[in-house]
């Protein structure tokens, strides 16, 4: 067939022996190994698994490979569900629960800004509901550092809580406490921590149970 | 046996003709042109909301240290990780600021479409090196934005409503124009070994935008269709609540806004769906029926005790 039935120019044929095949066999790895990406986003095969490490050079440079990225539209688990981290400053001591002070910003809750406070929290938090607590730490302890150091506020305790979406009914017709959405009753936590701050260093042990629990002292360090 | 080959043959050939119509069809580069305008300004309105957070997050004591991020993408035993940022060699307040100008000024420059190819390539660098700094905190964003910057750098995005178009000797429809007319002209004589010569060495005076990236164009897009799938190819993740009746499953709550359940009658077309509803049923039966879900109560055995009310709709 000549190029002119085709609508193609003369250089488009001059190139075909060479360009397109070769074009067309990166086009298919590409697209292959994308697919493979975002197929083994959640729960991958053993063989996905390997594709997808297999091609980690090409595929996370270029960031097809999202690993961290929850990509579907909801399936209402509780990972789905926002979560918070609340700092609890050692000089607050006497202010009980209004010592904590939340790590993320004020701001509009549809923004990215906002958002990625949040994806800190559920990331913690996904790392704290499986009990892998030597990364829930890492965040525990980046977080009590930042506080000491950029803040300039002495952390006791770090603290990672679940908001639980509230019920219809309740904001309709429930009581006043059941319709504040803030209500402690709207929150379950999934990780606590205790903090030993050492310079500008900031170690964490974690608080196991609630019987567990021990409020910093005076001071502010945790026993 | 002799039909069956002929028929495979027949069937490879029209695969392979119907390969090179999708992929290798000149296209116009309007539709890139526009698509690096709206891309680019997505690109700005990301790193804008960093400016706020810059320091808060990759600063010196920042939220996710280099460190933490390191571990926590598995490259703590010092595997690599192929998440190359320039953001982890910059410690000090003064050069993180610094590099957050640079990659606002390069991002507004492919905006407006100053040089649009290096600064399309430089502009998924700088974006890059957001997104590896700490990939925990990025959302459904960053890989649209990262994708669409990709493939456009496959196309020839300056070629309209840019400054490139403004500095450019010739317009790009003009470049067009001259070659459709100089094909015809030679149509008869393309056959001559001479006339295809001369077509292929004026094909290099032709501005590169108008004519031959034009085929860059329409990779470009056919690539950003692909991967711009719809909610339909994750139905393993809506089959794995629902079971193997291949329904989608959409979880309401009570307050979902009416559009969005219009929308995601949209979406799925005329798929099945399953509407699992939270809260009191009362409140779902009609708003799914205007979104043109046929409600039914159909209750599954395998939602009990999750404190959610099940209706099932078909589309």
């Amino acid at each position: 067939m000549k190029a002119e039935s085709r609508g193609e120019s003369p250089h488009d044929e001059a190139e075909q022996p060479v360009g397109r095949p070769l074009l067309s066999l990166l086009l298919f790895f590409h697209l292959f190994f994308v697919a493979v990406a975002f197929g083994g986003n959640h729960f991958p095969s053993a063989l996905q698994g390997r594709l997808v490490g297999l091609a980690s050079p090409y595929l996370r440079v270029l960031n097809f490979d999202i690993s961290f990225t929850p990509y579907y539209l909801t399936l209402g688990t509780v990972d789905d569900q926002d979560h918070r981290i609340d700092v609890f400053a050692a000089d607050s001591y006497d202010a009980g629960d209004d010592g904590w002070i939340g790590v993320s910003a004020p701001g509009w809750p549809g923004g990215e800004r906002i958002r990625r406070y949040q994806r800190l929290a559920g990331t913690m938090a996904f790392f704290g509901e499986r009990r892998q607590d030597q990364l829930s730490a890492l965040f525990a302890r980046s977080v009590g550092e930042h506080f000491l150091n950029q803040r300039h506020i002495e952390p006791a305790q770090v603290r990672c809580r679940r908001i639980l979406p509230q019920d219809r009914s309740a904001v309709a017709g429930g009581t006043p406490e059941q319709r504040n959405p803030l209500s402690e009753r709207y929150f379950a936590e999934v990780y606590r921590a205790n903090t030993i701050v050492d310079g500008s260093r900031v170690g964490v042990i974690k608080v196991e149970a609630a019987g567990h629990v021990a409020r910093p002292d005076a001071g502010g360090r945790a026993p | 046996v002799t039909s069956e080959i002929q028929r495979i043959s027949e069937l490879a050939a029209r695969f392979g003709s119907a390969w090179n119509r999708f992929w290798f069809t000149p296209a116009d580069a309007r539709v890139p042109s526009l698509l690096r305008l709206l891309t680019g300004l997505l690109a700005v309105y990301y790193l804008l909301s960093h400016t706020s957070d810059l320091i808060v997050w990759f600063g010196p004591y920042g939220l996710l240290p280099a460190d933490t991020v390191r571990q926590l993408t598995g490259g703590g035993g010092g595997e690599p990780t192929f998440r190359p940022t320039l953001l982890n060699h910059l410690t000090t307040t003064g050069g993180l600021w610094a590099f957050h100008a640079v990659a606002l000024l390069i991002a507004v420059g492919f905006t407006a479409g100053l040089y649009s190819r290096v600064t399309n390539v430089l502009t998924l660098a700088v974006v890059l090196c957001y997104v590896h700094r700490a990939p925990m905190i990025t959302g459904q964003f960053e890989p649209v934005l990262t994708m669409l910057l990709c493939y456009l750098a496959l196309a020839p995005t300056g070629a309209y409503w840019s400054l490139d178009q403004r500095f450019r000797k010739t317009p790009p429809g003009e470049a067009v124009k001259k070659w459709d007319r100089l094909r015809a002209e030679t149509a008869k004589t393309v056959e001559n070994q001479r006339s295809r010569r001369c077509l292929y060495q004026f094909f290099h005076s032709l501005d590169a935008d108008a004519a031959r990236s034009s085929l860059g164009a329409n990779v470009s897009i056919r690539l950003i269709q692909l991967h711009s799938v719809g909610p339909g190819q994750f139905g393993e993740h809506f089959e794995q609540v629902i079971g193997d009746d291949h329904r989608g499953v959409f979880l309401h709550s009570a307050g979902a806004h009416p559009g969005l359940v219009s929308a995601q009658r949209m979406l799925l077309g005329s798929r099945q769906v399953a509407v699992v509803s939270v809260g009191d049923p009362d409140h779902h039966g009609p708003r799914e029926r205007a979104a043109g879900f046929d409600v039914q109560t159909d209750l599954d055995e395998r939602f009990e005790g999750d404190g959610a009310d099940r209706q099932i709709a078909d589309s």
